[in-house]
């Protein structure tokens, strides 16, 4: 686990989380922006390497008793995230959008970090006819040049959360499926791995109906 | 006398049958020994109104309003960008936990699916399992361990059990 990366995630939380502080960063440090390095200033779009680590956010109650990620909260296609590499840094990913409430702010400067290889991602399974390929692709944006996207391919083309609500009734049961083994495979490495998670989440989500039993 | 009816009420709450209700015969011999106008008898009655037959584990009324709750998610949406679970994959919850309660395989927990729907886990040691019941009506379970390969599958109404079975032999193994 890189201690570094630990650390820092916890210094930006602690000093960030509170609204006055992030206030006072947002608009003297950044200038109501986001840190410098973060943006894009024209750099190209890079292939995430396999052993780049990319950084997801995560909610403490979609952690099950043992520390590991609920497969049920594994979001996909098109989640976002952050690739470690070009100088990306695991707290990044907690930083707020521009315009972002006060409230909405702080709440995602105390989520969790959930990292994973991209050898790691990267997930081939067959479900009748579909083929579906899930692998993080570089797509930067203006104020995060370290974005990525969990995309998914079916058959070679790209399948985005919008074209798949307009598959037929057969199509998108395969395709939960597929995204049923994705997210499965994906929890189990996790669990095979002891550099998943850091620090430990702080806060829970808000959307509810998460308590054990 | 009002000692008297203090023990009859007594006797009779101690005769209910093994599955924890009175029986009817038992009501009646009550009911022809009350005196009205005494406040001890409407506390027996509301005894024995508190006493519901006991038709599964403890752990199914929980399990079960706890789905019925997934119903009512305010903002699940707005928060998420996924639809909160419907009343089709509410039904079908409801039905996988009935049935688990037949062979007392209690969740770890129950909560609303990323991929819209609901989610019923469990979790022993270093082993998972889940039977996720989707809004578009489909079923699927899958499990993984540490030690073992990951598996999903479809699972239909009449494999409920087979599927509850499956995953308590899993969640037993070492």
């Amino acid at each position: 686990m890189d201690g570094l990366a630990k650390l820092q995630c916890k210094l930006v939380q602690s000093c960030f989380a509170r609204p006055r502080v992030y206030r006072f960063a947002a608009a003297f440090i950044w200038f109501g922006d986001r840190p410098n390095g973060m943006k894009s200033k024209g750099r190209p779009t890079i292939p995430v390497g396999p052993d780049e680590f990319l950084y997801f956010r995560w909610f403490r109650d979609h952690v099950e008793g043992n520390n590991l990620p609920r497969p049920d909260q594994i979001s996909v296609p098109d989640q976002s995230a952050n690739r470690s590499g070009l100088g990306g840094r695991c707290w990044y990913v907690l930083i707020p959008e521009m315009g972002s409430s006060v409230e909405a702010a702080t709440k995602r400067l105390c989520m969790g970090v959930l990292q994973i290889r991209d050898r790691d991602l990267e997930y081939q399974v067959v479900v009748k006819d579909s083929a579906l390929h899930f692998k993080a692709i570089h797509d930067p944006v203006d104020c995060n040049y370290f974005h990525c996207e969990l995309r998914v391919f079916r058959n070679g083309a790209r399948l985005s959360r919008d074209d798949a609500e307009q598959l037929r009734r057969e199509e998108k049961s395969d395709f939960k499926e597929g995204k049923k083994w994705f997210r499965t495979e994906m929890a189990k490495r996790l669990s095979n791995t002891t550099e998943r998670l850091f620090p430990i989440p702080a806060i829970i989500s808000t959307a509810g109906g998460n308590k054990p039993i | 006398m009002m000692l008297d009816s203090i023990s009859t009420e007594v006797r009779s709450v101690e005769s209910f049958d093994s599955t924890g209700v009175a029986t009817l015969e038992m009501r009646e011999r009550a009911k022809s020994k009350r005196m009205p106008f005494q406040p001890l008898f409407d506390r027996f009655d509301s005894m024995t109104t508190l006493v519901t037959p006991n038709e599964g584990p403890p752990w199914l009324s929980k399990c079960l309003q706890e789905v019925t709750e997934l119903g009512s998610l305010s903002d699940y949406e707005a928060t998420t960008g996924v639809a909160a679970p419907n009343q089709v994959s509410i039904r079908n919850a409801r039905s996988i936990l009935s049935v688990l309660a037949k062979i007392d395989l209690c969740p770890s927990r129950i909560g609303p699916s990323s991929d819209e729907g609901i989610c019923i886990s469990f979790n022993s040691r270093d082993r998972y399992a889940d039977i996720e019941s989707f809004n578009s009506g489909d079923i699927m379970a899958a499990s993984y361990s540490a030690n073992s390969d990951t598996e999903v599958w479809r699972v239909c109404e009449a494999e409920f059990l087979r599927t509850g079975r499956k995953i308590s032999r899993f969640l037993g193994e070492s």
